[in-house]
């Protein structure tokens, strides 16, 4: 799903209520498997060239403000597709069909609800209340102004600061990477859930007004798995959306994971924390790479986990923005200025405070704000709330030339790990070859992006649905950083990582005993750096706290047993058991 | 070779409701059906709010299914119960004799698709080849794949049509029926409940589609929002099943989540030896457990309707939205019969329609009619309409189809000869599918056609650009075809 962040574009009338989605897209659009969705919103409409979106003007409309009811009918998502493809946004209306406003949450597209009455008429040029005249195809139907809208949330504030945590409006905005630095095996919402403020600025007309909306379930994945995993999948953290998984983007597309042995289908998104823990410990996951973060703190907790390669050394993709015309000149100006992060114990809060130090900025004169997402950091930034924010690859090579890089984590700090790749402690024991398999694959696919970064940066356009020339700025900038390892651990960066997410009161300790949680023996010889020191096979860590095992059974329930109800759960009592918790908590 | 299929499909259908949750529900004072179906359903409540529902029956179509099983696959996830998910094709088929998946050339990609995703993930799949094909929403309740108080879900806003025998539909979009598939589970904020009582009695020749129709012209087609609504009172218990699931299908045009009727005998009865319907001890069992499923004396609803049935008339929509209706020997409306900010919707609904403002209903000439959809495709519609047509012959000009509701009722309809009747009488008598009600197979009128259709749906282009269409039960459907103009189908006897 196509991230949610400012929308700052033309925003069109469809003054009528009860607008349904065959309108939106008429059936005979649907009929390819692939059709130009684009094509088809309103196309009946469209035909008359006095319809809003027909103009000349509006056809790069981004926001729709229509009347009640919109949606209603057909639950036909296609209607959303139609609307994402022609590049619709954002929805105003008084009220939706309820399908349909889900399916557009699914989709990116963000649905406010809120009377309408001051933007119609704005928008119809009137000041009244009337409405103006015409159908679809009349002449004063739909009217439109070519005004300035900027659609921004209100950037969240800590978990419970305004009674809604800040991580449920992660999705629907920019890269929020929350690796769940707090050090525990929480999972971690992947999805947006419940309601935000959101604000609506009129530029030129100074209209403010407020709204509720909600994010329904805003699902780019299926939040949670109840069942084992299929063998052939592994799970990338962020691989969807930051540039981790470049390797195995390139490995699958080069067919270097086929030659390695290994019939890995695909890779599952995920969050990088919790979420991605559970998984692989729910049976089936051969390998995950997750934050470095996730992965110790799992282990602390009593899940019988092994680090096995390294994946990402460094902090090359993350940087710090100012906008063009600031002051700032450089990370030494930050003091008594206002810097932007994601959220506590996040990266990009270790990341602020370790580079603040390090260039000699004493942390407590820099006014830092969470801000919950990299989008919420931006907006406040053009809005002048704050002077600096974060942005990750692609991100920052998307913006190149919107802001400036004010400093980059890479050139101020050591070299800091942010991902490694994890295996089960079973599953290492009982399938070394596969795990080496895939550590082997991967690492040819790091050959080849250096050895072709244009190429690969095609192959991670694709993967992460973005144009190929920002990936190519992404890629090269990465490569010039050597971003990503080639499964090599470096423990000194491994080392700074935990000591400072001990520092920002992430971690219990500021040290933890490698020796306990890595196990190199899946490593290329070569690539091991202290060869034969980590046993393999070394059960120790069996004894989990957490029953990872019955995450993955069904969910008991149904009222018709023998066809809802799995053999394993207890009869009868639906909203019991560990599996029921981990759905429950995990929406 | 058909009875193995049965015997498959009823497999994961051995036993009846009865569940410790539901009996917890039952446990509670004053709950109504969707209550006591909602709890004994619930999974557990999610941080947002939401409650996440078990879902007993997934039953997904062709039109969506191709891009479900993409997005399932990217997503790398399986199919948590294949056995608890059966797809037909019936959006995209051809209707026509003799059809292949290759009949009409732009779906036989779905189709394929369908047929591929279904063989690689083990789902059942009642495609063309299928003795039981047909519209998803009447294949459910026909097999017994929908039971009382059980859930639901299809990608499709008709899921509310399995209403009509006390099952919990549940619309989904494509991203919520890939959830479905991998979790078996639904997060669904929970609906406001609103109970429509109809009292009275209806006048004979007064049906279950005239009846929803003015429930929706009455209040208008958002009226429902947010709401999950229970059909009740003398004239509902008075409905045959196949009537009940008519109401419920429509339940969408007035805005609603989905719609029940509590089941009673009469469902009992008309599930009884369905393929997939419980059998022996679990049938009785079953039975009981149904029993249960009423609304408490008491029980509170947020929004409480009473309608007095013996006013209605037969019903026809005049305009492009469902709640413009009027009764047969109404008059069209006029933008001066409303309130201001309705007016422009009038004036563009008369304009679509080429209709006079203030022009008696009846009497206005009809190029098609289609007697066919989930909402009156089932026997006793088709027995309805054949009854209006036996003996004569449709209007000089006039083309009439009759499309089946599945591949079932085709069946049961030539086996009382009602399939001679139509064509004597001149119409197409054609195969299952949902053919001009969703007109996304490209069966579709002509612009500028008058079309009167069973079907639920009158939005401008619905049948095809420009084509006008005018909803109706099928008596009032199969009197226009004879007469070549709206009328009254008591005046066509």
């Amino acid at each position: 799903m196509r991230r949610f962040k400012t929308v700052d574009g033309v925003a069109a009338l469809l003054d009528q209520d009860n607008i349904d989605t065959d309108q939106m897209l008429p059936a005979s659009y649907m009929r390819g498997v692939d059709p130009d969705y684009a094509a088809g919103l309103f196309a009946l409409w469209r035909r008359d060239p006095a319809f809003v979106l027909s103009r000349p003007g509006w056809e790069h409309a981004s926001i729709l403000v229509a009347g009640a009811n919109f949606g209603c009918g057909s639950t036909r998502e296609h209607a959303c597709w139609a609307l994402d493809a022609f590049g619709i946004r954002v929805l105003v209306a008084p009220s939706f069909g309820e399908v349909f406003r889900d399916n557009c949450v699914k989709n990116g597209i963000l649905p406010i609800t809120g009377p309408n009455d001051g933007l119609r008429a704005l928008l119809a040029g009137r000041t009244g209340s009337g409405q103006p005249a015409g159908g679809p195809g009349g002449a004063d139907g739909h009217g439109s102004r070519r005004v300035r809208h900027v659609v921004r949330r209100i950037p969240g504030g800590q978990s419970g600061s305004a009674g809604r945590p800040g991580r449920d409006r992660h999705d629907l905005a920019a890269g929020g990477r929350d690796h769940g630095l707090g050090g525990r095996a929480t999972p971690r919402a992947p999805v947006a859930a419940d309601a935000a403020d959101a604000d609506l600025t009129i530029g030129d007309a100074q209209m403010r007004t407020t709204w509720r909306w909600c994010l329904a379930a805003c699902a780019a994945l299926i939040p949670f798995r109840p069942g084992p995993a299929p063998a052939e999948e592994i799970v990338v953290s962020h691989y969807a959306d930051l540039m981790y998984g470049t390797p195995w983007a390139v490995a699958l597309k080069k067919g270097f994971l086929k030659a390695r042995g290994v019939d890995v289908t695909g890779f599952v998104s995920s969050d990088g924390g919790g979420t991605t823990i559970r998984n692989i410990m729910a049976g089936g996951l051969p390998y995950a790479e997750v934050a470095l973060s996730a992965a110790v703190g799992a282990i602390q907790d009593g899940i019988p986990l092994r680090i096995v390669d390294g994946a990402v050394n460094n902090a090359a993709d993350l940087v710090w923005v100012v906008l063009p015309g600031s002051k700032l000149q450089s990370i030494k100006d930050m003091a008594g200025h206002k810097l932007a992060f994601t959220r506590a114990k996040s990266t990009t809060e270790l990341f602020a405070i370790l580079c603040l130090r390090a260039a000699g900025v004493d942390p407590a004169t820099v006014t830092r704000l969470p801000l919950g997402t990299m989008g919420g950091g931006l907006t406040a930034m053009v809005q002048g709330a704050v002077d600096a924010a974060p942005e990750l690859e692609p991100l920052v090579s998307r913006n190149e030339g919107k802001y400036r890089i004010l400093f980059s984590a890479a050139d101020i700090l050591p070299p800091i790990t942010q991902h490694v790749g994890v295996a089960s402690a079973d599953f290492l024991r009982d399938h070394p070859d596969t795990v080496r398999a895939l550590i082997l694959a991967r690492q040819d696919g790091v050959a080849y992006i250096y050895a072709h970064p244009d190429e690969a940066a095609e192959i991670e356009a694709e993967a992460l649905d973005i144009p190929v020339p920002v990936a190519k700025r992404a890629i090269r900038r990465l490569v010039a950083a050597h971003y990503w390892s080639d499964g090599r651990l470096d423990y000194d960066a491994m080392a700074r990582s935990v000591a400072g997410l001990h520092a920002i009161g992430a971690f219990p300790t500021a040290k933890v005993d490698w020796s306990a949680m890595v196990d190199e023996s899946a490593l290329p010889s070569e690539l091991r750096s202290v060869p034969g020191a980590v046993k393999s096979g070394s059960n120790a860590l069996g004894e989990g706290t957490q029953s990872a095992s019955t995450l993955g059974t069904s969910i008991p329930g149904g009222s018709i047993p023998g066809v809802g109800a799995p053999a394993s759960a207890t009869a009868g009592s639906p909203p019991g058991g560990g599996a029921t918790a981990s759905a429950s908590s995990k929406p | 070779m058909v009875k193995c299929l049965l015997l498959t499909i009823c497999g994961w259908c051995a036993e009846g409701l009865r569940n410790e949750s539901m009996r917890e529900a039952d446990a509670r004072v004053m709950a109504t059906v969707f209550d006591k179906i909602w709890e004994g359903h619930t999974v557990g409540r999610r941080a947002d709010g939401r409650t996440l529902v078990y879902v007993d029956r997934h039953v997904m179509h062709d039109l969506h299914a191709p891009h479900a099983f993409t997005m399932l696959r990217r997503s790398g996830r399986a199919v948590r119960r294949p056995d608890l998910t059966v797809a037909v094709t019936d959006h995209m088929v051809a209707t026509s004799a003799g059809r292949t998946d290759a009949t009409i050339p732009g779906s036989a990609p779905f189709l394929a698709r369908t047929r591929a995703g279904a063989a690689e993930l083990g789902i059942r799949l009642l495609g063309l080849d299928s003795p039981w094909q047909g519209i998803v929403h009447v294949v459910s309740p026909e097999l017994g794949i929908a039971l009382p108080g059980s859930t639901v879900a299809c990608p499709d806003s008709h899921a509310c049509t399995v209403g009509g025998v006390g099952a919990l539909g549940l619309a989904t979009g494509t991203t919520e029926l890939v959830h479905v598939l991998a979790t078996q589970t639904l997060a669904l904020k929970r609906p406001k409940q609103m109970r429509i009582t109809l009292d009275g009695v209806l006048a004979s020749d007064v049906t279950a589609k005239d009846l929803i129709l003015f429930v929706i012209g009455h209040w208008g087609s958002d009226m429902a929002r947010g709401h999950a609504v229970e059909f009740a009172g003398p004239v509902t218990r008075a409905l045959p099943v196949e009537g009940r699931m008519t109401l419920c299908n429509m339940v969408t045009e007035l805005g609603g989540r989905t719609g029940l009727v509590a089941p009673d005998a009469s469902v009992a009865d008309w599930l009884r030896g369905r393929a997939c319907a419980p059998e022996g001890a679990d049938w009785d069992a079953a039975v009981a457990e149904w029993a249960e499923l009423h609304s408490d004396a008491g029980a509170a609803f947020d929004t409480d309707l009473q309608v007095d049935c013996r006013v209605i008339e037969p019903q026809v929509t005049w305009g492009i939205d469902p709640a413009h209706v009027i009764g047969l020997s109404g008059r069209v409306p006029s933008p001066d019969d409303v309130p201001p900010a309705d007016r422009d919707g009038i004036r563009r609904a008369l304009d679509y329609m080429h209709l006079q403002a203030g022009a008696p209903i009846a009497g206005v000439p009809v190029d098609r009619v289609f007697i066919g959809s989930c909402t009156n495709a089932r026997l006793s519609d088709l027995q309805a309409a054949a009854a209006v047509v036996a003996g004569r012959h449709v209007a000089a000009g006039l083309r009439a189809t009759v499309v089946p509701g599945s591949t079932g009722v085709k069946r049961d309809a030539e086996a009382l000869g009602l399939h001679q009747v139509f064509r004597d009488a001149g119409f197409e008598w054609g195969e299952s599918g949902c053919s001009m009600c969703a007109g996304v197979n490209g069966e579709e009128g002509r612009p500028g056609q008058r079309i009167v259709s069973t079907t639920n749906r009158n939005f401008a282009g619905r049948q095809g650009a420009g084509v006008m269409t005018h909803l109706a039960s099928p008596a009032t459907a199969a009197a226009a075809a004879l007469a070549g103009r709206i009328v009254d189908s008591r005046a066509a006897r």
